[in-house]
């Protein structure tokens, strides 16, 4: 293949994708009457109840506790929602596999990117709240770049892992929610790491969501710089992630068809 | 190779040479492991690797499939329903890995597989095109520069920003159609697309298809199972058979061959037999041929009447009740004995074909034979119908049995003296060995029915020993089971049974002999034949053109035959007696005396 062709297939293969993101944005929103607002206000709504239920019962000290918890949880959300939808992505475009030569990457890809549109909606709420509570916006949002796309990458690399897996077991898209469920608390998103037991603080060392998390609260609460080591952490974390969904997707995919 | 498109239109230049090859397939196997694809849990995996259960059921779609399509042909699939046409495709197309073998194809490959795989329903048609596109792998720009063309095609133009949930699936078949089509592809894969939509539509993509062959030497291969289709498009085209290559060549070849199969059959023998039928050579003198087909029994009956009677002027008409069977072969013996012609009567009103017949003979006699087990069978007084219209005496003969039936036409026959020196006598379900006999013989013979000679002998025929001539009592079959006149696989070969061992039993008095062919499957028009059959000297045989084993079998007996046909009559529509049909009774009995 020649380079001027690679570089058409590669610019197709984006408009490929950008079509099917808007495709999932358009009918996201279709007839409903607030739209778009629905992805600024949700994140917004729940922090809200999170922060009574936790706050009243649990009494957590901790400053900042909506700032706090809001950082969390929509990060948390970007991976557990690309994940989940880049999952059945692929069971889920079986007619159009079936019958049209295409790349199949597309799909838990274009996921991912959706889950990130997602993301970029519910920053707008991170950012309301922060100056609400006047929580000082510095520089270091700007970090916010590279943890993306150590996020991104992680999540990518989990949900072509997930999506090529769930072609074959269909049990997987079952397991997966209870495993979600498990993660969300086993990661401290609601409470402050200081409560953890010693020894659910050596697992968090490899809990890649621990170092996200507290990667952007870092940066946009405590206004902290992490670290060149922490910093290779995660984008260990997320390269592994990569190669490993990967090599099972580029392994699988020829016999995707059989299966769906 | 033989180039069956018309020629190139002028200014139009190919895109490349015609003996390039576009698409090279070589000894593709695909095999599907049918158990394995059942294990869609984890727990069905775990239990039956825990007992050692993994028995994969192969299914071998494809089985060793090669051959080469050169750059501007177009190449047809055909095969029945699960002969692997469509896995074939989508391995050309790219969309399934073969087991073994290999693909390879030049060019950009737009496969027209299924329409509107892709489409979301709850978008409107303007995103739709995008989306679709870009899953076709257009770029932004080309679909910008093209959106219009494709509206147009589509003539959708007014419902842009619907959503195409409320389309009909006429009109989302002819978006799809025209996205999938606005790229001038190399290679064209069509699979049974065009069967959807109106006819318009089906039209226009055929339009746009010549079109791509025409102007842009697009090579083009065709998934189907209508041969007729392959054969008017195709140059070439491979029939499959169950995952195997049956046959390759020349695209008119091979459908004629697929036509006369029937699809493909499980025994070898019988496909020996059809081929090497297909494949004798040419009659050598021509034999006049004529094919006779009317719209219903009605206006068969009226057509063969008129063609039996030539220029000649009657004044006797029988007239048989059309909806009964048996009513028709008695009246046609009767109306043969008395030389006048036989037509049909519709139960509900004198048909258009009838009245104008009746007109342009204006008879002095109308006979009408009614068997009236439940009542007569006319729901009008077609008595007093037909004397009106053209002021002849109308004769009723009615009956309640087929045996009173019978007697009753005997009697009204014998005061006449019209009978001739011999009597067939048989069973009802023998009419076809009566009639078959009456055309060979060719005597003014009285049929009567009867279930054994105990029935004759108690019958008021018996007694009147006067009137009773020397009846040769034919017993045409050995079974005494009736046959049931509802099952047409019944019919087809057992009629046609009695029919060649009748032939075969008096041919040899015969010379000179015509040939009628009628289809076993639908009688009416072997019945309504005979007093035609004779008019041309020829003698009804039956074929059963729906099965193939009852073809073989039959062909197997007319090469055998001594007789020569003088002429070769028709009779009933294509779907009785297909053209490939005629092809090889022709070959055959000509082939006979060789």
């Amino acid at each position: 293949m020649s380079l001027s062709k690679a570089q058409s297939h590669r610019s197709g293969m984006w408009f490929t994708i950008s079509s099917l993101v808007s495709k999932d944005f358009k009918l996201k929103y279709r007839r409903s009457v607030l739209g778009v607002v629905w992805s600024v206000l949700n994140p917004l709504l729940m922090m809200c109840v999170l922060t009574a239920v936790f706050s009243t019962f649990f009494r957590f000290e901790i400053e900042h506790y909506p700032v706090y918890l809001i950082l969390g949880t929509t990060l948390f959300a970007l991976m557990s929602e690309s994940t989940g939808s880049a999952m059945s992505s692929i069971i889920n475009s079986a007619s159009l596999i079936k019958k049209v030569r295409i790349n199949k990457i597309v799909f838990p890809i274009e996921k991912v990117l959706f889950s990130l549109i997602n993301f970029a909606l519910s920053f707008v709420a991170v950012l309301v709240v922060m100056v609400v509570l006047q929580v000082g916006i510095t520089w270091r949002i700007f970090l916010l770049i590279p943890l993306l796309v150590y996020v991104v990458l992680f999540s990518a690399g989990l949900g072509l892992l997930l999506s090529s897996l769930a072609v074959f077991f269909r049990d997987i898209i079952h397991i997966w929610g209870v495993v979600i469920t498990a993660w969300t608390y086993a990661t401290p998103l609601f409470y402050p790491a200081s409560i953890l037991p010693e020894w659910m603080m050596r697992f968090e060392a490899f809990n890649p969501m621990y170092h996200y998390v507290t990667y952007y609260r870092d940066i946009a609460l405590w206004g902290n710089v992490p670290s060149l080591a922490e910093n290779l952490i995660c984008m260990a974390f997320a390269i592994a992630a990569l190669a490993v969904g990967y090599a099972a997707f580029s392994a699988l995919q020829k016999k995707f068809i059989l299966y769906i | 190779m033989i180039d069956t498109r018309s020629g190139m239109p002028e200014g139009a230049t190919p895109v490349r040479a015609k003996d390039e090859l576009a698409v090279c397939v070589e000894g593709v196997s695909m095999v599907f492991n049918i158990a394995n694809q059942k294990l869609n849990s984890l727990k069905e995996y775990f239990i039956s690797f825990m007992r050692r259960e993994f028995v994969f059921k192969e299914f071998r779609a494809l089985e060793d499939i090669s051959f080469r399509v050169n750059a501007g042909d177009v190449f047809g699939i055909i095969g029945t329903n699960g002969s692997g046409k469509s896995t074939l495709l989508k391995i050309i197309a790219g969309v399934l890995e073969p087991t073994n073998g290999s693909v390879e194809t030049h060019g950009r490959i737009s496969p027209l597989i299924e329409l509107g795989a892709g489409f979301d329903y709850e978008l409107t048609a303007r995103e739709n095109i995008y989306l679709n596109g870009a899953l076709l792998g257009y770029s932004k720009s080309f679909i910008d520069e093209h959106f219009d063309e494709i509206v147009a095609f589509s003539e959708v133009e007014d419902f842009m920003e619907m959503p195409l949930k409320n389309f009909s699936s006429g009109m989302v078949a002819r978006i799809a159609f025209a996205i999938a089509t606005v790229m001038v592809p190399d290679i064209l894969i069509v699979d049974e697309v065009l069967s959807v939509g109106d006819f318009a539509f089906k039209q226009k993509c055929e339009r746009r298809i010549q079109e791509l062959i025409e102007d842009h030497a697009t090579t083009v291969l065709i998934v189907s199972h209508s041969d007729n289709q392959i054969e008017e498009l195709c140059d070439n085209a491979l029939w499959l058979d169950r995952g195997h290559m049956k046959m390759i060549g020349p695209a008119r070849d091979v459908c004629q061959a697929y036509r006369l199969l029937g699809g493909g059959i499980d025994d070898p023998d019988v496909e020996k037999t059809l081929l090497d039928a297909l494949a004798l050579p040419d009659e050598k003198k021509e034999l006049p041929t004529e094919t006779i087909a009317m719209k219903d029994r009605y206006e068969m009956a009226v057509e063969l009447a008129r063609k039996s009677l030539g220029e000649k002027r009657v004044d006797h008409v029988v007239i048989a009740s059309g909806s009964q069977f048996d009513t028709r072969v008695l009246a046609a013996a009767y109306a043969n004995a008395a030389g006048a012609p036989i037509v049909l009567a519709s139960p509900k009103a004198l048909t258009p074909a009838l009245t104008a017949f009746l007109y342009e003979h204006r008879p002095e006699v109308v006979t009408i034979v009614d068997r009236t087990e439940a009542g007569t069978s006319f729901e009008f007084d077609i008595a007093a119908q037909v004397s009106s219209l053209i002021g002849a005496d109308v004769e009723m003969l009615q009956a309640e049995s087929f045996e009173g039936l019978s007697g009753m036409l005997y009697e009204r026959g014998a005061r006449s003296g019209i009978w001739g020196d011999v009597t067939l006598a048989g069973k009802p379900s023998e009419c076809i060995a009566m009639l078959t006999a009456a055309s060979l013989v060719n005597d003014r013979h009285p049929f009567i029915y009867m279930y054994n000679e105990e029935a004759l002998k108690d019958s008021r025929l018996y007694a009147d020993e006067s009137s009773l001539r020397d009846a040769e009592l034919i017993s045409f079959s050995e079974e005494d089971s009736i046959i049931d006149l509802e099952s047409p696989v019944d019919i087809g070969y057992r009629y046609a049974k009695m029919n060649y061992e009748t032939v075969e039993a008096l041919m040899p008095k015969c010379d000179d002999l015509g040939v009628v062919f009628a289809s076993s499957r639908n009688l009416s028009h072997a019945i309504a034949a005979l007093q035609f059959a004779i008019s041309q000297k020829s003698c009804i045989v039956l074929f059963d053109s729906a099965d193939p084993h009852n073809k073989a079998k039959a062909l197997t007996r007319f090469l055998r035959w001594e007789i020569e046909p003088s002429r070769m009559t028709f009779v009933g529509p294509d779907s009785d007696l297909s053209a490939v049909d005629k092809k090889i009774l022709r070959k055959s009995l000509c082939a006979g005396r060789r």
